[in-house]
């Protein structure tokens, strides 16, 4: 009888593999039985296996009196890997092949041995979050290396990692962690009820997880965070959110997610508070001018001029003097060709990135002004908004298209469109939400305990208790009881 | 609601309302009189409010406007929410032709408002239509930029007025100031706002409400002096105060008109108040006719104000007038027969909650005699 299981379970899973060329399977026979080990080679530690699973059953082929026990033996004292397991379901023991085991069939169960060893990237500073103080480690696509830098900052009992594998064809590991106590369960549950609900055949990257997080249509400001860097991951867990890993990325999620969070920088809290106040102030700024400058220069000089100085409205006129186009289609034709060499500039090879900037900036702009296609103020203004535009790098897309229609807006109604429309834009933002932390907090609503952290920076012995939205019981910081977890 | 937002959305909206087109109507009939008018205005204003507040506490312990056995309420306060609709859609008004006349004929050289105040009318819509909630936080966010702009326009102002023409005030008419106190009703009246914020918003204090009227009262009587001191005689003829106020000053300096900015600022906080008048205009109608979707009567109120705006009040000068005398007297009768029916309910509620008290404290105490 268990031989005839035992024959089943290789056969079947011999007759599952035996499409897929990758997956080995290397038989043995001690005394009388047989056993077979599945695994996939470009997914395992080839020197672990060799030194821990093959050459001790090897030796056990020669060296075994009887095959009594053979499977408890096998696993205690044959196979030198740590965290053996034994499976019996069939599907459980395919997925663990495709994940990187070695499974070693006997009798009607698989002794999971987990030695992946896929060459990894090694932990290196994220090319779009550099800081010049601070921790330069940034996440890495394989997740137990993520996991490992999270724990190292976290030794704390009450760091609660929760899996989950989503995505029908690659069962992508998804972590999700968080702070007993600290984090608000209603968050932690509507989370883990989006992740598990995702039927979806494949997860690539965290980006996906981040889209059904979102959960409005028009995933327009995102309401998820993401980092690519492990203090701030960490900082932003310890101040009650809730983080997620996704297997394959190196760029982490956090929720709930509010606006100001793309005003802070890692480096802010490296630095002096005033300095720290400062760029943030300059942020604020540079995100109003990347989105409102265009717009505000189209309006005055199609309908507001007056507002200007007269030294300054001379200088302007005399500029875009013998200019046939109206002003919005003029700034919207710089903006076009902005767009469309970033765009190119993104995706062009290293070597053709010079050239593309000469044609760009010399042979187009130079070359449209002497023509008087464009006027050089309207090539100061786009150039002043797309720099600006980079300050927050992380609301770009968004900066981007808010920019266009308000120059469109400006161009047509004027600054009364401007503010109408800046109006409506705020009163969107003020009705948003991110797992019911208003996305405009501490600002509106105002919090004054979480302004600590806000436009002016306070020092860190200042802050005192966790942000108000997103702590749960546990609001103390600084001076509150010693957890021994 | 916070109390915080109370207290901001109270300031912002009492002072974008009489900071506009009322001094100057004001002026024609007083001149430097004018501000002895408001003065009256808050001071019977500041009863009300008291009164207002008084109200506001009963109706927390018991909410009088719906009747107790069907939760259904009665004819008498459907009729009279009807009518606080209307108030309000009249305030609303004011706003919107306050925004209209600053934006077509003062800032713009005749801008095709037909078409443009589409726009307008979408703010509107979607401020109404996203809550007090999302109204105050608006209020909130830009509080310190229009506050800012405000006292810009008040420093720019002070800088070429002459503070005397409130002197002697041995000069003040009176009688003549007396006679027209119910012609402006219509842009006072600030305890119903406080009465309808102030059922939403929690634990507002009775000093800080005060304080924060006083003060934005305050800041408009000084504009209104400033407005006064700077055109003297000539101040009926402005259209409106808040974009005259600085011009004056910015006359002779190479700085163009950076006024225009904080003016455009402030009338964000009038852009906010309309939405707000709105919403509660819309909350009315969805109370005393429950059956119909508060969105659908939203509706019926903007396109209502679209059409009064570009059909009607595009005339300024004439219609405009008969607009302001039909809802002064209105708004008089409804602030008037409102108030008193709030404060006879809530005084008959208080003496109910008081006797119940003393039952209940009768009965337990006899329960202690028995045991």
């Amino acid at each position: 009888m268990a031989g005839q299981k035992k024959e089943k379970l290789s056969e079947l899973i011999s007759s599952k593999i035996n499409q897929d060329s990758q997956i080995v399977e290397t038989k043995y026979k001690i005394k009388n039985k047989e056993i077979s080990i599945f695994y996939i080679e470009s997914l395992i530690d080839k020197a672990l296996f060799s030194s821990g699973i093959l050459a001790p059953i090897e030796k056990l082929a020669k060296t075994a009196e009887s095959s009594r026990g053979l499977k408890q033996k096998i696993m205690q004292e044959v196979v030198s890997i740590s965290s053996v397991t034994e499976s019996t379901d069939q599907k459980k023991i395919l997925d663990n092949i495709l994940s990187g085991f070695a499974e070693i069939v006997l009798d009607d169960a698989a002794i999971d041995c987990p030695i992946f060893g896929v060459e990894k990237r090694s932990v290196v500073e994220p090319p779009n979050s550099k800081v010049i103080k601070g921790p330069r480690e940034g996440f890495v696509e394989d997740i137990s290396t993520n996991t490992g830098l999270i724990r190292k900052r976290i030794k704390s009992l009450n760091l609660r990692v929760v899996d989950e594998y989503v995505g029908e064809q690659t069962k992508t590991k998804i972590s999700i962690f968080y702070l007993e106590g600290i984090a608000r369960p209603d968050v932690i549950k509507n989370v883990r009820q989006i992740i598990k609900k995702i039927n979806i055949d494949a997860i690539i990257d965290s980006y996906y997880i981040e889209s059904f997080l979102e959960q409005n249509k028009l995933k327009f400001f995102r309401r998820v965070g993401n980092t690519e860097k492990p203090d701030i991951f960490c900082a932003k867990v310890l101040e009650g959110r809730v983080g997620i890993i996704v297997d394959g990325s190196p760029v982490a999620l956090t929720v709930p997610f509010i606006l100001f969070e793309d005003l802070q920088s890692a480096e802010d809290y490296y630095t002096i508070p005033t300095m720290a106040t400062f760029t943030r102030i300059m942020r604020i700024v540079g995100l109003i001018f990347a989105i409102l400058i265009p717009s505000v220069y189209v309006a005055l000089q199609s309908y507001n001029y007056r507002i200007l100085p007269i030294n300054f409205l001379i200088t302007l006129l005399s500029s875009i003097e013998g200019l046939s186009i109206p002003p919005l289609v003029e700034i919207l034709i710089v903006l076009f060709l902005f767009e469309v060499i970033t765009e190119a500039s993104v995706r062009m090879p290293n070597s053709l990135g010079m050239a593309l900037s000469i044609i760009g900036a010399l042979a187009l702009g130079n070359t449209a002004v002497d023509a008087g296609i464009i006027s050089p103020p309207s090539i100061v203004i786009v150039a002043i908004s797309s720099v600006a535009i980079y300050i927050i790098p992380d609301q770009i897309s968004e900066t981007r298209i808010l920019r266009v229609l308000f120059t469109v807006i400006g161009g047509i109604i004027g600054l009364y469109g401007v503010v109408v429309a800046f109006i409506i834009l705020t009163t969107f933002l003020c009705s948003i939400d991110s797992f019911g932390v208003p996305y405009m907090s501490p600002i509106a609503p105002s919090i004054r305990k979480d302004k600590k952290d806000a436009f002016i920076k306070q020092p860190i012995e200042a802050m005192k208790t966790r942000p108000t939205f997103f702590a749960d019981k546990n609001k103390i910081r600084q001076g509150g009881k010693k957890d021994d977890g | 609601m916070t109390a915080k937002q109370f207290y901001i959305v109270l300031s912002i909206f009492i002072i974008s309302l009489k900071v506009q087109r009322l001094p100057c109507l004001m002026c024609l009939l007083l001149d430097n009189n004018t501000y002895v008018l408001f003065l009256l205005y808050f001071l019977v204003d500041f009863l009300c409010i008291l009164l207002a507040l008084f109200i506001l506490k009963i109706l927390r312990k018991r909410n009088f406007l719906l009747s107790q056995k069907n939760n259904t309420m009665s004819l008498v306060v459907r009729a009279g929410l009807l009518f606080v609709a209307l108030y309000f859609m009249f305030q609303g008004t004011l706003f919107y032709e306050a925004i209209q006349d600053l934006f077509s004929h003062i800032l713009f050289n005749n801008l095709p408002w037909t078409l443009f105040s589409l726009l307008l009318i979408a703010c509107v819509f979607y401020l109404a239509q996203s809550g007090i909630k999302n109204i105050a936080r608006n209020f909130e966010l830009y509080f310190f930029i229009i506050m800012i702009s405000y006292i810009m326009l008040a420093v720019f102002g002070g800088l070429h007025a002459d503070f005397s023409v409130i002197l002697p005030f041995q000069s003040i008419e009176f009688n003549t100031t007396a006679k027209h106190f119910l012609d402006y009703n219509i842009w006072f009246g600030d305890f119903f706002i406080v009465l309808f914020l102030g059922i939403n918003a929690k634990d507002i204090k009775l000093k800080w409400t005060l304080t924060t009227y006083i003060v934005s009262a305050f800041y408009v009587l000084l504009m209104v002096i400033e407005y006064n001191g700077i055109y003297q005689y000539y101040a009926c003829m402005q259209s409106s105060l808040i974009s005259m106020i600085s011009e004056q000053s910015m006359l002779g300096i190479d700085i163009g008109r950076i006024d225009w900015f904080f003016i455009l600022i402030t009338e964000i906080g009038s852009i906010l108040s309309c939405g707000l008048c709105l919403h509660f205009a819309k909350n009315c109608l969805s109370l005393a006719v429950p059956k119909i979707k508060s969105k659908y009567f939203l509706i019926l109120l903007v396109t209502a104000l679209y059409l009064v705006d570009v059909l009607y009040l595009v005339d300024i000068n004439s219609k405009v007038e008969l607009f302001y005398n039909f809802a002064g007297i209105f708004a008089f009768v409804v602030k008037v027969i409102s108030l008193i029916f709030l404060t006879v309910a809530s005084i008959y509620s208080n003496h109910k909650i008081k006797s119940s008290n003393n039952n209940q404290q009768g009965n337990n105490m006899e329960v202690a005699l028995n045991e």
